[in-house]
């Protein structure tokens, strides 16, 4: 796992907190959310990959590596979106970490098609790949939550 | 978008029309900051961000006159909206400037304010759509859609500064952050005053 992967899992960690905390205060609660969002981190970017893998024949001639480098390189794109919610949540007293989190998952998405451009070969699905995983990725989160929010009320 | 950027980089690229800069900040702000765009007015360029934040602003006015508010907040706000998206944005494009140019500082400054004001253009849309449902709909959306929307110019904003320092990603994250929370606590500051 590369710098940059830490960097992802990180900002996914404190995105699933900061949402975990609408639910409770409970240190407990905010850990469970913060380690169910790294799980989806790790499942999102492999299911990027996956889909560039599939779709970009240059990149696949490239090897996974290449294309995991792209990934990781697209999510740090999270990062001002991490910051910006840790501060809207924390300092200015928003519930906004969801739109800061979907917001955040489809610029990454987006970064991620521009570095898959720099390894060429992608046709219209290919080029499209990144942003339909991000997509994916983005609305995965936003059930998850509406789940935990469902559950943390019954 | 990546298609976008693909296509316009392995074509020459002209000069490019202000309605399809507005367009194509919206789905591929890399493609545009790449072309041409020097020769789109800054007075056009002003006025999408100066709109967008006017039309922002004019929603927290409404929201809040729909609490009790006096409408003369409503105009306050609005031309506040348009200063904050013209004047403060202006401030906010040279401080990135500034801080890009140990980096590299690839771009002129007038660049940086003309990418700066088109990079509003996503928010510009995201704005007209809140309007009508604070209109039409009777929704309170100053919040969600104003969040929203500020959110997508943080994608333009970040392709601008990596032109800037050279395509640098982690000196453009920070530079990022720093004018998106700069943004950001200015607009939450001017609603905390007026609500």
């Amino acid at each position: 796992m590369s710098f940059s992967d830490h960097i992802r899992n990180i900002c996914f960690a404190v995105l699933g907190g900061l949402t975990a905390r609408h639910l409770s205060h409970d240190p407990k609660i905010i850990a469970t959310g913060a380690l169910v969002a790294v799980a989806l981190s790790v499942f999102g970017a492999g299911f990027i990959s996956l889909l560039i893998l599939m779709f970009n024949s240059a990149a696949r001639s490239r090897g996974y590596s290449f294309i995991g480098k792209a990934v990781s390189t697209g999510f740090i794109m999270l990062i001002p979106f991490t910051i910006l919610a840790a501060a809207s949540e924390l300092i200015l007293g928003w519930r906004a970490v969801q739109v800061f989190a979907s917001a955040g998952i489809m610029s990454a998405g987006a970064a991620i098609g521009v570095e898959q451009a720099k390894l060429g070969g992608a046709g219209l699905i290919g080029a499209l790949a990144p942003s339909i995983g991000a997509v994916g990725l983005s609305i995965t989160w936003m059930l998850l939550s509406t789940l935990a929010a469902v559950l943390g009320r019954s | 978008m990546a298609l976008a950027e693909q296509t316009m980089s392995q074509k020459e690229t002209g000069s490019i029309s202000k309605w399809r800069a507005l367009f194509l900040m919206t789905i591929s702000p890399g493609a545009v900051l790449k072309s041409h765009f020097m020769k789109v007015s800054p007075l056009w360029a002003f006025f999408i961000s100066g709109s967008a934040f006017a039309i922002f602003f004019l929603q927290t006015g409404l929201d809040l006159a729909r609490n009790g508010k006096s409408y003369s907040v409503v105009f306050a706000l609005t031309a506040i909206g348009a200063l904050y998206g013209t004047v403060f944005l202006t401030f906010l494009a040279v401080v990135a400037w500034v801080l890009s140019q140990p980096f590299g500082g690839a771009k002129p400054v007038g660049w940086t304010i003309r990418a700066f004001a088109l990079g509003y253009s996503p928010a510009l849309i995201y704005s007209l759509i809140g309007l009508s449902a604070n209109i039409f709909l009777g929704w309170n959306t100053a919040v969600t859609f104003g969040v929203t929307g500020f959110l997508w110019t943080l994608g333009p904003m970040i392709a601008a500064i990596r032109e800037m320092v050279e395509q640098r990603i982690a000196v453009s994250v920070i530079i990022a952050t720093f004018c998106g929370g700069l943004l950001l606590f200015g607009w939450s500051l001017i609603s905390l005053k007026m609500s």
